[in-house]
């Protein structure tokens, strides 16, 4: 029967990896939100429809996902107007056309993870 | 006739829009889009026999237009490039279908050229926002239970375009916005559902990658280093990180002492597009 005996050092050193791989993930985490958070903002200031709530728009997590919107119950039913619009304004879309920024909000964050663990990398034995 | 000349820099236009026939970028798949709404019907009442037609607009009708419920509206919300599925350049077998519609032939292969580098179509994605309004709870209810299950189904689908191509078609999205309407006689309950699609299109492209109208043997310059794991790091940072062509930059000798203990090489050779 083979035996498999890891020296306690390891140990010691893969809790130490995992904490540390946690705290910059919610350091990049933090700064992906806050990017996409100024993105969404400063699109919204351009957009006459949408320039009045831009201070209103929140990036929040909720059920384990991340969440751009209104949140303030005052603007809500405004924002959903301006998004869907009504029989008067036609719909100005600025939450459903995210994808590009949400694709960059993602590089922020691996810009970070790389910038602390390195760049990802293959070798012969993974 | 208009006295001013056409624009050089923009005319000939690449792939102009036919209005009669609907054929262009935007107009082909919107025209499908249409007819994908077109022609559907609802019970006029529960237990009758007559139906009653959907009609379909682009954007809200116009206020002066008499409105007949239920009907449904197609709103372009935005037309965004899809970097993901981006490439640049791919090799044109000069034997089989040349693939950008609007030029079904190729000119003939100068001698010694091996195939045309022609520029990939530029992927993009239109999204749309399709609304239902009914005044009546079973029409917005049965036409909500179609559109979940035949027109506008959870599944990605594809929508036979007018140009002949099918395009793929993904809902992603849908939300309930019940409202009122205002009018002489008083206010209506209007039950609105809206629907949030993306279909997959491209913007065609008609000019090959090489200036000069042919292709070039595509030379190859590789380098494939062995290095101890351990050594890997040092090895990374001394010869390839910031190094464009480590074959030239560095002798064999100087990338064993790095940590290269063994190595495949292939050098190409860049031949003139002539040639």
């Amino acid at each position: 029967m083979a035996e498999v005996v890891f020296p306690s050092t390891l140990t010691v050193q893969l809790n130490a990896y995992g904490q540390r791989l946690q705290e910059e993930a919610q350091v990049a985490a933090d700064k992906a939100t806050s990017f996409l958070h100024e993105r969404v903002v400063a699109k919204a200031r351009m957009n006459p429809e949408w320039s009045s709530l831009a201070d209103s728009i929140e990036v929040w997590s909720q059920d384990g996902k991340l969440v751009v919107g209104v949140r303030d119950e005052e603007f809500r039913s405004q924002a959903f107007a301006i998004e869907y619009g009504d029989e008067v304004r036609p719909p100005t879309p600025l939450f459903r056309t995210l994808t590009q920024d949400v694709r960059d909000a993602s590089a922020v964050f691996d810009d970070h993870m790389t910038s602390v663990f390195g760049p990802e990398r293959l070798t012969g034995n993974e | 006739m208009s006295d001013i000349a056409l624009n050089p820099d923009v005319y000939p236009l690449q792939a102009e829009p036919d209005l009669v026939e609907h054929l262009g970028f935007i107009l082909a798949e919107e025209e499908a889009l249409k007819k994908r709404f077109t022609g559907i019907k609802v019970p006029s009442r529960p237990g009758y026999q007559g139906m009653t037609d959907v009609g379909v607009w682009f954007r809200y009708p116009e206020g002066e237009r008499q409105l007949a419920y239920p009907f449904i509206t197609i709103d372009l919300l935005t037309v965004e490039p899809d970097y993901e599925l981006f490439t640049s350049t791919f090799m044109q077998d000069p034997t089989d279908l040349y693939q950008p519609s609007f030029s079904p032939t190729l000119p003939p292969l100068p001698p010694g050229a091996r195939g045309y580098a022609v520029r990939e179509y530029l992927p993009m994605r239109l999204v749309w926002q399709v609304s239902t309004f009914c005044r009546s709870a079973l029409h917005d209810r049965y036409l909500t239970s179609i559109f979940m299950t035949d027109v506008l189904p959870y599944r990605p689908f594809f929508i036979d375009s007018v140009d002949g191509v099918a395009r793929r078609t993904d809902r992603i999205g849908f939300q309930a916005a019940d409202t009122l309407e205002t009018t002489e006689s008083g206010t209506k309950r209007i039950f609105r559902k809206i629907y949030t699609i993306s279909m997959l299109t491209e913007v065609p492209q008609n000019s090959f990658a090489d200036a000069d109208g042919y292709s070039r043997y595509l030379a190859l310059r590789v380098l494939i280093p062995v290095v101890e794991q351990a050594k890997f790091d040092h090895y990374f940072q001394t010869i390839l990180a910031g190094h464009v062509d480590p074959i030239d930059e560095f002798t064999a000798e100087e990338r064993e002492a790095a940590g290269e203990y063994f190595h495949i090489a292939h050098e190409g050779r860049l031949t003139p597009p002539a040639l």
